[in-house]
């Protein structure tokens, strides 16, 4: 316990020399929320993973593989395909963001469609979604000092430690702001997904040569997808693919990542150094998960498949490095999490109604950080069995922002009145459908309640954007939008 | 005639639909489930994935090179 723990305790000391060396800047909000749009591509990508990744990849999409095989493959199709978007979208919304101060994914909506109310709509789904999904995260962490602990801290034990560690941290997320998310994210990426990385390839190694284990030892029947005739339906794979790569860009936590670069190159140059080592990580994480299920050890618990192997094959020092890696992952995700909640508190819920100073803007939005982190750190200690069903409904909700957010970026006809329409629509749908048939609705052919909803939801939108075209005057608006990004290529980059 | 740029813009944008389809196009991975040779030694779905994948990953390194080499990413 003292080997893995304290291997930890020499990571989390070297982020916070990090942190503790950054200089603190109040002058202004964006400053505190976007981190002054002052980062370059290296910053940026490993920003994008760290919140991209959270530390349960290694247990729940490791533990996904090992159980379930092939299947789990969809996360890497829908991980690379979010970084493709997020080439796409680029150039629009940090153009967008740069010449009228955008900070939050929710200002972006009020932009595009001239309403102060989507503001609110967009930013009370995004923080709620986000809730569940933070207690889940800081839950993880208990389970991942309950294993490190090697059985002396019992699970609530093990919980509250890892609140406790994760709430520490967040004193920085609260003073510093999006600059020390930023730089803290580069140096949890370098150990989560670098050194992560290598440990994955070296237990595929071992796992191969050591153990004898290969592609060839795994039934057949790990390597099938649902098709026609199946359990889950012939479009199941297509459903979990589509809403992964279209949802990711939901999460207000992510979608700020396109606020924070110092310009549209940067953001590009970003993906092209995110995209390769996405690749590699996410490929190495689910051929060791589908390897490493096979140890007998693992059979019975392929959540813990991360820890199991690599104790198996390192003994306390490859352990206490998987829970440093694991420990990296999951405080980039919730750190950024944490971050993007309180900016919105105070930029779209209160700073929508209010006129608010800067000072006022970072108080409130330093008191809704510290709100969270107290209430995530508390329900995270209680015993919650929904929780898992309710992070499964945020999810198929959040992604109904997708319509109004992409078709609003790249199609200039969309309104306010079907964008309200269509993902309040949508949420409802996607919400009713997953209480009613527990995500997969009989007869959809596979497809989850989410990608219904999606159907609804766009069609309402492209109707309302037929039946009530713009007026005069937000036709011209809309049109220079547009232009901005068409004919100003350069001008407005840094 | 269109321009080298312009061929290249046009490209990109294939590729990248292309990318779309093979990724989400359900008869694709079907097929592949159903192939029950290896290919390469490997099972036909892992070999699926990782296609698709590679293909996404090459071709944002293309359109990043592309951008890059015209002149067009100037921060």
């Amino acid at each position: 316990m003292i080997i893995t723990f304290g291997m930890m305790l020499v990571f989390f000391a070297g982020l916070i020399v990090i942190l503790q060396r950054i200089r603190l800047d109040d002058s202004s909000f964006s400053n505190y929320a976007v981190g002054d749009r002052s980062f370059g591509a290296r910053y940026q990508a490993m920003s994008f993973l760290n919140t991209w990744y959270p530390g349960a990849m290694f247990t729940a999409f490791g533990g996904m593989a090992a159980a379930s095989g092939i299947i789990s493959f969809y996360v890497l199709s829908y991980s690379l395909l979010t970084v493709m978007l997020m080439y796409m979208m680029a150039k629009p919304v940090w153009m967008w963001g740069k010449a009228f101060d955008l900070k939050t994914q929710p200002d972006l909506f009020s932009l595009r469609y001239n309403s102060r109310h989507i503001r609110t709509i967009a930013a009370v789904i995004g923080i709620i979604s986000g809730i569940p999904w933070l207690i889940l995260g800081m839950q993880a962490l208990g389970e991942m000092f309950r294993f490190l602990s090697l059985g002396t801290l019992t699970f609530s034990q093990a919980v509250i430690l890892g609140v406790v560690v994760i709430a520490i941290r967040q004193i920085w997320t609260v003073r510093i702001g999006m600059r020390g998310v930023v730089i803290s994210d580069f140096y949890q990426g370098m150990v989560a997904y670098l050194a992560g990385t290598a440990m994955l390839i070296g237990l595929i190694a071992w796992l191969i040569v050591a153990k004898g284990i290969s592609f060839s030892s795994l039934d057949a029947t790990r390597f099938t997808l649902p098709g026609l005739g199946s359990k889950e339906g012939p479009m199941f794979l297509f459903s979990l693919v589509l809403t992964g790569a279209l949802g990711g860009w939901c999460w207000p936590y992510i979608f700020v990542r396109l606020f924070t670069a110092n310009g549209v190159a940067s953001l590009k140059k970003s993906a092209s150094l995110a995209i390769p080592l996405s690749f590699i990580f996410c490929l190495a994480l689910l051929i060791f998960g589908m390897l490493a299920g096979m140890l007998p050890s693992a059979t019975s618990h392929p959540d813990a498949v991360w820890f199991i192997a690599s104790q198996e094959a390192g003994g306390l020092i490859l352990l206490g490095l998987a829970g440093t890696v694991l420990l990296a992952a999951s405080m980039g995700h919730i750190d950024g999490n944490i971050q993007a909640t309180g900016a919105q508190i105070a930029n779209d819920l209160l700073g929508n109604y209010f006129t608010l100073s800067t000072r006022q803007l970072i108080v409130i939005s330093k008191t809704g950080m510290l709100l969270l982190t107290l209430l995530a750190s508390w329900l995270s200690c209680m015993a919650l069995p929904a929780l898992f069903s309710l992070a499964v409904l945020a999810y198929q909700g959040i992604i109904q922002l997708a319509i109004p957010q992409f078709l609003g970026i790249f199609w200039k006809r969309g309104n306010k009145y079907g964008a309200m329409t269509s993902m309040s629509i949508g949420f409802a749908v996607a919400v009713t459908l997953e209480l009613m048939y527990q995500g997969n609705p009989p007869w959809a052919y596979g497809l989850t309640s989410g990608a219904v909803a999606l159907i609804v939801n766009v069609i309402v939108y492209v109707v309302l954007a037929y039946l009530i075209p713009q007026n005069a005057s937000e036709k011209a608006r809309v049109t220079a939008l547009f232009d901005l990004v068409e004919n100003k290529n350069t001008m407005l980059q840094t | 005639m269109p321009t080298k740029k312009s061929m290249q813009v046009y490209v990109v944008r294939t590729w990248f639909l292309l990318n779309v389809f093979v990724a989400l196009y359900p008869p694709l991975y079907w097929a592949a489930s159903e192939h029950r040779e290896l290919i390469l030694g490997l099972p036909a779905t892992f070999v699926y994935f990782t296609a698709v994948s590679l293909s996404i990953t090459l071709s944002i390194l293309y359109a990043f090179w592309q951008e890059a080499a015209n002149g067009e990413l100037t921060s």
